[in-house]
């Protein structure tokens, strides 16, 4: 077979494609479809997902009645806005004693078993020191949310403001910028917090499964899962351990 | 942030009782964990995360599926190497680059339950299972993607050895992404083994390794005469 | 960051690619926006990478230029398709199986901010060769310009991979794969200065010229010592 062979295939291809992409955006305007549907052609493999596959619903706001709320009530949202920031801090310190607690307990029940090999005092250690990270990074968070300039529920009205009064579309697009932005953040802290309570909760099972492996003589069977969940999570917390085979 | 090398326990099977993951996207860098929604099935991020991901729960459909779809991918990457003939070479080459996955799948791999069992290694046999189809699964989705970059040389290079060296060295990388997922997905239940199990898997799994390449080499070898230059 | 409203090109994408990569690097993987950024990012690269061919070409001039200028973007966009099921796969592998978009839309922009580094070599390139630098500096000169956009696609990859396992090497077996097809690709559509001592034009040749590296090392030597007997007419 020569490339020009290839070449007749691949073009083969990307007509099939070019006749999806026009069908999918039949409703958008006849102008866009056939532009984006001649690209197709010779871009079916770069542009085809673009157009034919689903966009994921990250873009969408995580908590859409509070940022809603907020948009046309500033002060109540302001209001709002400072009670769960303390909730998360609040939770965020309890979580970390929890965990502090469950790591100690963990470390001295596997104590002089084989288990110690995979969680050892350094280990604990290690783990501690990450839940210490991303404590801080949630109270750096909180103080910004505060911080005059940064609250979401304001950069939200704004935006609400100039569509209303017809603004530029390039002004709207900066506020908008700056909106998502502020979510983004308010989105961050909301997952650490999230993430350390789940932590906690799994690291107090994981204290529960290596003290009746301690007691009974024999690790069961879900010990090594928690341990595998337990690096998960901290893997999505922003930790980096090289690992192997 | 980044540590000092340590070991670090298998990703294996999500604890099952925990609590089901609130509605959220994962962190960027690390999807992790399938999203799953109470009372719903569980979601995937992508076909790729579908497909290397395990479930939460035992099901030997779904490491069949993985196992297949693993194998129809690397069939692409054969099939990419046998247009530098065209024709029938397509197909048999298709199967050819399969077959090397399948024999480590269903030779090696039933072999080397065996020797798990005599060694009293905490392994059962779906865990073994979801190993080896978690491993064929990898290597079939990296020779999957690299099937048009094989397909650019085979066609357009003349030289026969770079054609070679090109199909060789994506084998190579796909057999050692396959290996390595197959020690990961051991290493958390053989943590738990007694010591004299430990011992004897130092010596069983880098013969197994061993064992898997010269097998899969061989098969390949054998079926992929674009490769080797045979006619 | 949304394109504005009917607009085709997205000036401020271009931008906040060269100036904050690390967000657009985030907006790929969160797939926020992902089709504008690849369409923005598809029309930055053919219009870079064009510029670019057309500034290489000048070296011979004439019809060169257009070929160059025709070539250099399709060399670009060929690479790109080829490695993009090689980038999904070898992401997925390495603990970040995201969707074909992210992964798409990260490697376009990639490639955007490769053309814009290119297009601002442009003018550089111009003018080296229209101070009449030699076929081997000129060629040294592209080389070394598209090292540098290779630098400044690089950052924008690592930053959009995150931290996690398997980094490094992912970030190895991702440029050796683009290395190794973009290699191919170019060779396969050469000549893009032209050939020295060689008055017409020809679109492609297919001569044995011993491959892109050799090519290129001969050139070196040539650069280094003048007086060195050469392989060409």
């Amino acid at each position: 077979m020569t490339l020009t062979d290839l070449a007749v295939l691949y073009g083969i291809a990307g007509v099939a494609c070019s006749i999806a992409v026009l069908r999918k955006e039949h409703g958008s305007g006849s102008g866009t479809a056939i532009w984006s549907a001649i690209a197709t052609v010779p871009l079916w493999p770069l542009w085809a997902p673009f157009v034919l596959a689903t966009p994921r619903t990250r873009e969408r706001p995580r908590h859409p009645p509070r940022e809603s709320a907020s948009a046309g009530h500033p002060a109540e949202a302001s209001d709002r806005a400072q009670s769960p920031r303390s909730a998360t801090t609040r939770s965020a310190d309890g979580a970390r004693a929890r965990i502090e607690v469950a790591l100690d307990e963990s470390v001295k029940a596997v104590a002089g078993t084989p288990m110690s090999q995979v969680f050892s005092r350094q280990v604990a250690q290690r783990i501690s020191a990450e839940v210490a990270a991303v404590a801080v990074r949630m109270e750096e968070l909180g103080s910004l949310a505060s911080s005059p300039g940064l609250d979401p529920a304001a950069s939200a009205a704004r935006v609400a403001e100039l569509s209303r009064a017809g603004a530029p579309e390039r002004t709207i697009a900066t506020a908008r910028l700056q909106h998502e932005s502020l979510l983004r953040l308010e989105k961050l802290r909301a997952t650490d917090g999230e993430a350390l309570d789940e932590l906690a909760d799994l690291l107090e099972a994981l204290r529960a499964q290596l003290l009746v492996a301690r007691y009974a003589g024999s690790p069961s069977d879900g010990t090594g899962a928690i341990v595998s969940e337990v690096w998960a999570r901290l893997e999505g917390l922003g930790a980096a351990f090289e690992g192997g085979a | 942030m980044t540590a000092e090398p340590m070991t670090m326990p298998a990703l294996s099977a999500p604890f099952p009782g925990a609590v089901p993951e609130p509605v959220d996207e994962t962190p960027p860098a690390n999807p992790g964990r399938p999203r799953e929604e109470q009372g719903q099935e569980e979601t995937f991020e992508s076909f790729a995360h579908g497909l290397l991901e395990a479930t939460r729960a035992e099901s030997w459909v779904h490491e069949a599926r993985r196992l297949g779809t693993g194998l129809g991918l690397a069939a692409l990457f054969g099939g990419a190497l046998g247009l530098r003939v065209g024709g029938v070479a397509i197909g048999s080459h298709a199967l050819g680059v399969a077959a090397g996955l399948t024999a480590v799948a269903a030779v090696a791999s039933p072999a080397f339950a065996i020797v798990l069992a005599l060694v009293n290694a905490p392994i059962s046999g779906f865990t073994l299972a979801r190993a080896t189809s978690g491993a064929v699964a990898r290597a079939g989705l990296i020779l999957g993607g690299l099937a048009p970059a094989a397909a650019l040389y085979v066609v357009t290079v003349e030289d026969a050895i770079t054609v070679s060296v090109v199909g060789f060295a994506s084998l190579a990388l796909a057999g050692a992404i396959g290996v390595s997922s197959f020690a990961t997905d051991l290493r958390t239940p053989l943590a738990a083994a007694s010591r004299d199990t430990r011992r004897w898997m130092t010596v069983a799994m880098p013969a197994f390794v061993l064992f898997a390449a010269v097998l899969a080499l061989r098969v390949w070898w054998l079926a992929l005469p674009v490769l080797t230059g045979a006619r | 960051m949304k394109s504005f409203e009917g607009s085709v090109f997205d000036v401020t994408l271009m931008s906040r690619i060269l100036r904050a990569p690390a967000d657009v690097a985030a907006d790929c993987r969160d797939d926020r926006d992902a089709s504008a950024m690849a369409r923005n990012a598809l029309i930055a690269i053919v219009v870079g990478s064009l510029l670019f061919g057309a500034a290489v070409g000048s070296w011979h001039g004439g019809a060169q230029t257009f070929f160059a200028a025709g070539k250099l973007p399709i060399v670009m966009l060929a690479t790109l398709v080829v490695c993009a099921p090689a980038f999904y796969a070898v992401s997925a592998v390495f603990h970040r199986p995201w969707s074909a978009r992210s992964v798409l839309s990260l490697m376009l922009v990639s490639g955007a901010r490769f053309s814009l580094v290119l297009l601002a070599a442009t003018p550089p390139l111009w003018l080296l060769i229209n101070l009449g630098a030699s076929y081997d500096l000129s060629k040294l000169a592209a080389s070394f310009a598209y090292g540098l956009a290779g630098l400044a696609a690089l950052t924008l990859l690592v930053r959009g991979l995150g931290d996690g396992p398997g980094k490094r090497s992912m970030i190895a077996l991702m440029m050796a794969i683009f290395l190794l097809v973009g290699a191919q690709t170019s060779w396969m559509l050469r000549p893009y200065l032209g050939t020295p001592g060689v008055q017409h034009v020809v679109l492609f040749t297919r001569e044995r010229e011993g491959g892109l590296v050799y090519q290129l090392w001969k050139s070196v030597e040539h650069v280094v010592d003048p007086a060195r007997p050469g392989d060409r007419p």
